[in-house]
C-alpha cells in the first residue's frame, strides 16, 4: 500500500500537486474562453478576399479599403519570396486604403501563398501570374482603373510587366526603392557602401572586427557578381546560405535596411501577424529569398523610356540593399512628360519609407494619385 | 473483510455489510469485468444467514471507477494557437504500470481546423506517448504524432482559361504532419473523465518544398469506455 501511495511522484508532492491540479482546471476554463474569442485583425467590413491558383500555385488576393471607389492600386510585394504582411498594418497605407481601394496579392512561393513544390521560379512565371491575377482582377473589377505599385523586388517585377505591353491596363506606375536595376554594377555599388559602413563600425568599436573581417572574406570570395557581364552566383548556395541571403544579412547589420528598425516592424505588430493575420510570417522567413532565376543582373534601365505612363519614384536615402544612387536614374529614364514623374527623397530612411516617415509616404502618394485620378477622393 | 479490491466495484455489495469506502480502482479486464467480481465469488454467504433489510444501494455503493483502456478525446484545437478547430481522439493503453500510473498510449486524432483567408485543414494523426499520473488524478503526457493532412484553400479560387476567368472552386494541398506535444491534465475517477490540455508543434510538408512549423494547443475531455 505505501508503494501504491506514493505514486509516480511521491507522497510528500501530493499537496502542492492538489493545489496546481486545481490550478491547472482553471487554466484550462480560461484558456478555452481565451481560444474562442480568436479573431483576424487584418481583415475589414467590406473586404474581399480569394485566390488565384494557376500552374500548381494558389495566390491569395485581398482587396481592402475603398474599393468601391473604383480606383484600385495594385500593390507588389518585394522579395522575391516576401510578403504583403509587413505594409497594412502602418497608418500610410491605412490612410491610403481609405481613399482608394488596395489590392494585395502574395507571389508564388512567397507568404501566404500555397503549393506543394518549387516549380517555375522564374521571372517569365511570375509575369504569366500577374498577368492571371490582373486578368481576374479586371473581371471582378470590371468598372475599376488600376495604379500599379512595387516595392523593392515588387519594382523590378513592375516596369517588367508594364514593358511586356501591359501599361494600357494601368493609369500610372508607383516605384518604391524599385530594383529595376538589378545589375552587378549596382549590387557593387551596394557592396562597397556596407563595407564601407563597417570599417567606420570597426573604428568606433573593435570588437567587430571579426564580423567585419567575415564580411571582407565573403565579398571577395563568395559572393560573385561580375559588372562587366553581369554573370552572378546570387541565388547559389555558398557554405551552407543563399548568396543574396547573405548579403541582405550585411546591408542589415550595416543599417542599410532601416534607420530606426522599429519602425518597420515592432514587437506587437510580429504579434499580429503571428496570431491574427492571414499571413504567414514563418513561411515568409522559410521562403525569402527565392532563388529566382532571370532576375540578378538585369537591368531595366534602358527601357525605361518605353514606360509612359505618370510615374512616381519613392526612395529611402539611407537605403543600402536597393541603394538611392538609382532613383534619380530612373526618374530620368521613364518615359513619362517630365510633369507627369517625380522622385520623392526621404532622408530619414532606408529601405521602408512607407514604415519610417509615413505621413510623407502618404502625402507624395496621394499627391500623386490625385494627379492620375482628378476627380477628388 | 474482503480486499481493497473487492471493495471498490459494486459487484461486491450484494451484501450491504461488505460495502466500505473505496479506496483503489478495480481493474477492469479485457471483457469488461471487474477482478472485483472474481474476489467476490469467493465470500459465498450460507444460505441458512437471513439479512437485515437492504438500505438503497446508492448511499452505500463506493463511486464506480472507469478505468478502461480505451478512450475517446473530444476538444477544441487552437492551431497556430489561435486559429479555431476541434479533435477528436481515440486512444488505447496497451502496457501499464502495475499501479496503472504510467501508460504507454496509442491512439489517433482526427480533426479539422480554420485559419480565416488562409486555410482549412483536415487531418489524421496516428499518435504514440507515455502517460504518467499522480494518485490524486494530475497526469502528465508526452506524445509524437505522424499523419497526414490536407489544406484546402480557405476562400474562393479563379484561373484564367483562354483568356476567360473561370473558378477552380477550393484547390487543396496534401501535407505530412508530424510533431511532438506536452499535456496536462486531471483525472476524475467518479466519471472516468479527464479534462486535458496540451501544446505542441506540428512540421508541415512541402510547403513549396519547405517545411514549415505550426504550433497547437488543445484543450478537451478524455472519456473512459
Amino acid at each position: 500500500m505505501m508503494n501504491r501511495a506514493k505514486g509516480v511522484f511521491g507522497n510528500s508532492l501530493r499537496p502542492k500537486i492538489r493545489s496546481l491540479g486545481a490550478f491547472v482546471q482553471a487554466a484550462l476554463g480560461v484558456l478555452l474562453m481565451v481560444l474562442l474569442c480568436s479573431c483576424v485583425a487584418d481583415f475589414q467590413d467590406g473586404d474581399e478576399h480569394f485566390f488565384v491558383t494557376h500552374k500548381g500555385a494558389s495566390m491569395p488576393v485581398w482587396v481592402t479599403g475603398n474599393w468601391r471607389s473604383d480606383r484600385i492600386v495594385v500593390h507588389i510585394h518585394g522579395g522575391p519570396g516576401s510578403t504583403n504582411m509587413i505594409y497594412y498594418q502602418k497608418q500610410s497605407y491605412q490612410r491610403l486604403a481609405a481613399d482608394v481601394g488596395v489590392a494585395y496579392f502574395e507571389q508564388r512561393a512567397s507568404g501566404a501563398a500555397l503549393g506543394s513544390h518549387r516549380d517555375n521560379l522564374t521571372v517569365e512565371q511570375w509575369l504569366e501570374d500577374f498577368d492571371v491575377i490582373m486578368t481576374v482582377l479586371e473581371h471582378r473589377y470590371p468598372q475599376a482603373e488600376f495604379v500599379l505599385m512595387g516595392h523593392s523586388w515588387g519594382g523590378h517585377l513592375g516596369p517588367k510587366f508594364l514593358l511586356a505591353g501591359h501599361q494600357r491596363r494601368f493609369k500610372g506606375w508607383i516605384e518604391m526603392d524599385g530594383v529595376h536595376d538589378s545589375s552587378c554594377a549596382i549590387w557593387a555599388y551596394g557592396r562597397d557602401r556596407v563595407l564601407e559602413v563597417g570599417a567606420q563600425q570597426v573604428a568606433d568599436d573593435p570588437g567587430k572586427a571579426g564580423y567585419w573581417n567575415e564580411a571582407r572574406r565573403f565579398f571577395q570570395e563568395d559572393w560573385k557578381c561580375d559588372v562587366k557581364t553581369n554573370e552572378n552566383n546570387m541565388i547559389e548556395v555558398v557554405r551552407g546560405t543563399q548568396v543574396q541571403l547573405q548579403h541582405s544579412l550585411y546591408v542589415r547589420a550595416a543599417g542599410g535596411y532601416d534607420v530606426v528598425p522599429d519602425r518597420v516592424l515592432n514587437g506587437a505588430e510580429t504579434l499580429e501577424l503571428l496570431f491574427r493575420s492571414q499571413f504567414d510570417p514563418y513561411a515568409t522567413t522559410v521562403n525569402s529569398p527565392l532563388p529566382l532565376q532571370g532576375y540578378f543582373g538585369v537591368d531595366l534601365t534602358p527601357r525605361l523610356g518605353e514606360i509612359t505612363l505618370p510615374v512616381l519614384v519613392l526612395w529611402g536615402v539611407h537605403d543600402l540593399i536597393t541603394p538611392y544612387a538609382s532613383a534619380e536614374p530612373a526618374l530620368a529614364a521613364y518615359g513619362a512628360p517630365a510633369d507627369k514623374k517625380r522622385l520623392v527623397g526621404f532622408a530619414d530612411s532606408g529601405h521602408n519609407p512607407w514604415a519610417e516617415e509615413q505621413d510623407k509616404f502618404y502625402d507624395a502618394v496621394h499627391g500623386f494619385l490625385q494627379l492620375v485620378w482628378p476627380a477628388p477622393f | 473483510m474482503a480486499t481493497s479490491r473487492a471493495e471498490a466495484g459494486p459487484e461486491v455489495v450484494a451484501d450491504s455489510k461488505q460495502a466500505a469506502p473505496a479506496t483503489e480502482p478495480a481493474r477492469a479486464t479485457p471483457a469488461g469485468l471487474s477482478t472485483a467480481g472474481v474476489a467476490a465469488e469467493k465470500v459465498e454467504q450460507p444460505s441458512s444467514v437471513v439479512t437485515p433489510p437492504t438500505p438503497p444501494l446508492t448511499s452505500l455503493v463506493a463511486p464506480q471507477r472507469r478505468e478502461g483502456v480505451h478512450s475517446l478525446e473530444f476538444s477544441y484545437l487552437g492551431y497556430n494557437f489561435n486559429w479555431p478547430g476541434f479533435q477528436v481522439g481515440y486512444s488505447y493503453r496497451p502496457l501499464e504500470s502495475r499501479q496503472r500510473l504510467q501508460a504507454l498510449v496509442v491512439g489517433v486524432d482526427v480533426g479539422s481546423y480554420y485559419w480565416p483567408r488562409h486555410d482549412i485543414g483536415v487531418f489524421v494523426l496516428p499518435r504514440i506517448g507515455w502517460r504518467g499520473r499522480h494518485r490524486s488524478g494530475l497526469q502528465g503526457e508526452v506524445n509524437m504524432a505522424v499523419g497526414y493532412a490536407q489544406s484546402i484553400v480557405a476562400s474562393e479560387s479563379f484561373d484564367v482559361v483562354n483568356g476567360q476567368v473561370v473558378s477552380n472552386g477550393r484547390p487543396s494541398y496534401p501535407l505530412l504532419m508530424f510533431g511532438p506535444s506536452l499535456g496536462v491534465g486531471w483525472f476524475l475517477p467518479r466519471w472516468g473523465v479527464t479534462p486535458f490540455a496540451r501544446v505542441g508543434a506540428l512540421f508541415q510538408y512541402p510547403n513549396f518544398d519547405m517545411t514549415l512549423i505550426r504550433f497547437h494547443v488543445t484543450a478537451g475531455v478524455e472519456v473512459r469506455l
